[in-house]
């Protein structure tokens, strides 16, 4: 829906920025790489030198490679690890950009609720989620036990499984690829389907040959990034696959850094090395695949509505379809979810009904550490979310659109981080800020959780501004350079300005992803700055699982709360 | 993470000192091998009591007390209250930090010269071992060790603050209490039939992997025993996961679970589904040790601080906060001497870190992974 008319460049105001394309180009680069690139170089050392970084001495070596890749419990995982990320990227792409085509481009009845709707799962931090998960879907839980008592049905999932640890990933990641796949949708130019409507074709022939091809580069993003989180997370085959003793790469990696005595340092960073070259494969994969990005422009210097795709008989079956899926994917663990807040201890041997309370909220805000956390991580996510959207948003530019010559450096960094380990990633940070700053104030602050969690989550920032860019016209940008902007006028007039619907979708994200993060925190959080993510483990690792739950509401409540806020102060509707 | 022997072996040798087996696995005696090191200087003398009253004196030019523990913080309270009802002057700051972590911060902000922990506590014996071998313990005899069992020292400077139990849980909706067994032994004969139903906690968790090295020295029948019940019981991660599964009734029971549920058991409406106890032939109860650090900004402050934690008053203040007290001047419904009176003389084992268990632990593991196929 966008129309390309809002860039007004006011010839008579035009004024030049006072540094030079080239050295904005430079300075956002270096800023890049200082934060980013700086705490990946002690892992990779770490990796190559025989004795972890806190001891003296040491040689350079390779030991820690031969040791990973000859470690049969590495490959072990590594299968376990692959099998799940390619069946959640298959299952979350799938569903997810078939819902964005439903609910953005057809006449689906509910599609607004659904809408909405689906963006629940994105803002329920992942602890809780499993918590509802699990209160439903274990073989204990609710829904198998009246399927099992009530019904001739079989249970065909287990959660304890790869597949059915996929199948909650799916539920979690759809969602994401939806997001990133409808920003794409949303912003095409009609005209292309009304030519190959024209032509002959009918609508369904018409989305499979025009509509799914130019989101293709959306598509591969989000495929990219979901398989790159995939190989990453931890907290879902940590608490679902312990007891089938199922070891992922990231619960692999976990192990050999915590419980082994001394921990295996140089093992782990050699990992996490391994890690980051897979998803610089990744990277190379998807730019190859997406090829002439050009071919996906979309939005040009004019444009018309999106016409929406009539599903006629279609209509009520996929509306009963989507309906079930909402309710087994959203509607059934946010249930799970909640009852276990709001419950003194939630067992089937109990009736729920019978012990309702709000103890667990009153635990979590009583105790200073708690409430203490839930404003620390507020303050990072806010501040921190949108400082880094729009580090994200000029990065973003300079990597795709510029002439820099370093411009294509920046991909690949702003997707790193995220492939390593978080606690990793702690220890890396923790290195970085004792060299930058050794007086230690930045590592007593916020400040330093703040910049480890965004740096950790500009990928996924990054990706949902990705595809949006590649959809904008150069030739937008170009009218500007005509009428006399230069480089970071044009950047600043049109291409920020057209943007902003990615930037809200990645603030959301960045919001989301910094509330809830937890493990590099380990390593930098001091007393005062504790966060909720670390507070919901320790409570976790302490067997509450109420108040691990009541803090997840509460988050939820906060993240609605910002959501609704952001939409009323600045017109932005990242679910709309 | 079966088997990392060459890591083992060289940290053996890099730390082969004398263990002296008293009381319990591996607990040393206090007044034998341990040297003096206090501010004025290392002595080579044999053990003699710090001078509490010299550290006393020069705590109060010390700057802030900083603690990381494995204790949360509601279980911090009472003992902090206490103490700085009893030294106002200092001022401490505790920090949850357990398990391989916290060594792993203090070794990195030690390795850096940034600021680090004065104090750790914590129960992962086989980390305070390797911290003792890289020379970051003060070890030194505090005066309060000459009222204390032996297995005070746990090893060289590092103090047991409190013993905490490993317990079995079990959901009475499943099985009565009056079904359930007395012995680890007797769920194993039952596991059978329980089969995918029984819970425990993997021995990598660093004190569960403790009281199993414990339970595995001490019992001749330990590995028949772990034998039989290992095919049929299913290992969690820690507590969160094995008190959820006992709660939905997944699990009937579980084994070798920490001592820290039974506060949520006993105080919340937990206990209306599930229950707990001391198995009369493998209630271990790993010690948690409280050592100083040699990076200590406030070293009298510390000394201070731990010779309160093994005093009557700071173990009296510990059992307010759910801790096990040992010494036997303390009354107290969960220390010690209740439950050696629940599983009977003997039968109480405390762990400690014995130097065996650099060699012993990962064997135990490996044999273990072994018993429960994984």
């Amino acid at each position: 829906m966008t129309t390309a008319t809002a860039p007004v460049v006011r010839v008579g105001r035009l004024r030049h920025s006072w540094l030079p394309a080239w050295a904005t180009q430079y300075l956002l680069w270096a800023g890049g790489l200082v934060l980013i690139v700086g705490p990946i170089i002690p892992v990779v050392w770490a990796s190559l030198w025989s004795t972890p970084l806190y001891e003296a001495g040491g040689a350079p070596t390779l030991t820690n490679y031969q040791d990973l890749l000859s470690d049969p419990a590495w490959w072990e995982a590594v299968r376990n690890s692959l099998e799940f990320a390619v069946l959640t990227t298959i299952g979350s792409v799938v569903l997810g950009s078939a819902m964005a085509v439903l609910l953005t481009r057809t006449d689906l009845p509910g599609r607004r609720f659904f809408r909405g709707a689906l963006l629940v799962p994105v803002i329920i931090p992942g602890l809780p989620l499993l918590l509802g998960w699990t209160a439903m879907y274990s073989p204990a839980g609710y829904v198998t036990r009246w399927i099992e008592e009530h019904t001739p049905l079989p249970v065909f999932w287990d959660i304890y499984s790869v597949p059915g640890m996929s199948l909650v990933s799916i539920g979690i990641a759809a969602p994401v690829v939806y997001l990133f796949a409808r920003g794409a949708l949303a912003s095409q130019d009609s005209s292309l389907e009304m030519a190959a409507r024209s032509a002959g074709a009918t609508p369904l022939r018409t989305l499979r040959t025009v509509t799914l091809p130019l989101i293709r580069p959306a598509l591969l993003n989000s495929s990219m990034i979901v398989f790159a989180l995939s190989l990453e997370v931890l907290g879902l085959p940590l608490i679902l696959g312990t007891s089938n003793d199922i070891q992922f790469v990231s619960t692999y990696l976990y192990d050999n850094w915590l419980n082994v005595v001394p921990s295996r340092q140089g093992l782990v960073s050699a990992g996490a090395v391994v890690l980051l070259a897979t998803v610089t494969v990744l990277l190379l994969v998807r730019n190859r695949l997406t090829g002439d990005v050009a071919r996906f422009h979309t939005v040009g210097g004019k444009s018309t509505s999106a016409a929406t795709v009539k599903l006629g008989s279609a209509r009520w079956p996929l509306f009963a379809a989507t309906g079930a899926y909402f309710t087994a994917v959203i509607v059934i663990p946010l249930g799970g979810l909640l009852l276990t807040a709001f419950t003194t201890t939630l067992t089937p041997f109990i009736d729920p009904w019978s012990v309702l309370s709000t103890t667990h909220f009153e635990t979590v805000v009583d105790d200073p550490v708690f409430s203490r956390s839930i404003t620390n991580s507020l303050t990072i996510a806010i501040v921190g979310g949108a400082l880094a959207t729009l580090a994200i948003a000029a990065l973003a530019i300079v990597a795709h659109r510029s002439a820099f010559r370093h411009r294509t450096s920046l991909q690949y960094v702003m997707v790193y981080p995220r492939a390593m380990p978080g606690l990793v990633t702690g220890m890396a940070f923790f290195w970085s800020f004792v060299i930058l700053d050794p007086t230690g104030k930045l590592r007593a602050s916020l400040w330093a959780i703040g910049i480890a969690f965004a740096v950790r989550s500009l990928a996924l920032g990054y990706s949902a501004f990705y595809p949006q860019l590649a959809a904008l016209g150069e030739d937008l940008d170009r009218a500007a350079r005509t009428s006399g902007a230069d480089w970071w006028t044009s950047v600043k007039t049109v291409l920020f300005k057209l943007l902003r619907p990615a930037m809200a979708v990645s603030f959301v994200l960045m919001f989301v992803a910094m509330l809830s993060d937890y493990d590099p925190a380990v390593f930098l959080v001091t007393p005062g700055t504790e966060v909720m993510g670390l507070t919901m483990l320790k409570l976790w690792v302490a067997g509450s699982a109420g108040p691990v739950a009541a803090l997840g509401v509460i988050q939820v409540a906060i993240t609605l709360l910002v959501l609704g806020l952001g939409r009323l102060l600045f017109g932005v509707r990242p679910g709309a | 993470m079966k088997t990392h022997k060459g890591i083992w072996a060289a940290l053996f040798a890099a730390t082969a000192m004398l263990a002296l087996p008293a009381c319990g696995v591996g607990a040393e005696s206090g007044s034998d091998s341990a040297t003096t090191t206090t501010k004025a200087g290392a002595t080579t003398e044999p053990a003699k009591p710090i001078d509490l009253d010299a550290a006393i004196a020069a705590s109060k030019e010390e700057g802030k007390l900083i603690v990381y523990g494995n204790p949360s913080a509601d279980q911090w309270e009472p003992v902090l209250a206490a103490f700085h009802e009893a030294y106002p002057w200092i001022e401490v700051e505790t920090f949850d930090l357990g398990g391989a972590e916290a060594f792993q911060r203090f070794l990195t902000e030690e390795g850096t010269g940034t600021n680090t922990a004065d104090v750790i506590v914590n129960t992962d014996g086989a980390g305070w071992l390797d911290l003792i071998s890289r020379g970051k313990v003060v070890d030194y005899v505090d005066p309060e060790l000459a009222d204390l069992p032996d297995f005070a020292v746990a090893a060289p400077g590092v103090f047991a603050m409190s013993v905490d139990p490993l317990i079995a849980i079990f959901n009475t909706k499943a099985v009565p209490e009056d079904e359930q067994p007395e012995t680890l032994a007797d769920l194993a004969a039952m596991s059978e039939d329980l089969d995918g139903k029984i819970g425990t906690v993997d021995v990598e968790n660093g004190q569960v992997g403790l009281g199993t090295y414990g339970y595995t020295e001490e019992r001749d029948d330990a590995w028949d025993v772990l034998d039989e019940i290992g095919p049929h019981t299913k290992v969690e991660d820690g507590s969160g996961a094995l008190l959820s599964k006992l709660q939905s009734g997944e699990y009937v029971g579980a084994f070798m679970a920490s001592g820290s549920i039974r506060a949520l058991i006993d105080t919340t409406d937990t206990g209306k589904v599930l229950n707990y106890r001391y198995l009369t032939d493998a209630t271990v109860l790993p010690t948690r040790g409280v050592g100083i650090t040699t990076a200590a900004k406030s070293p009298n402050a510390a000394r201070v601080f731990v010779n309160f934690l093994l005093s009557k008053d700071g173990q009296t203040a510990g059992c307010a906060g759910g801790f096990t007290p040992y010494r036997d001047d303390v009354e107290c419904d969960q220390d010690l001497a209740a439950i050696e009176d629940i599983v009977g003389d003997g039968n109480a084992l405390v762990v400690g870190y014995p130097e065996d268990l650099v060699t012993g632990l990962p064997e135990m593991r490996e044999r273990w992974d072994e018993a429960f196929g994984r």
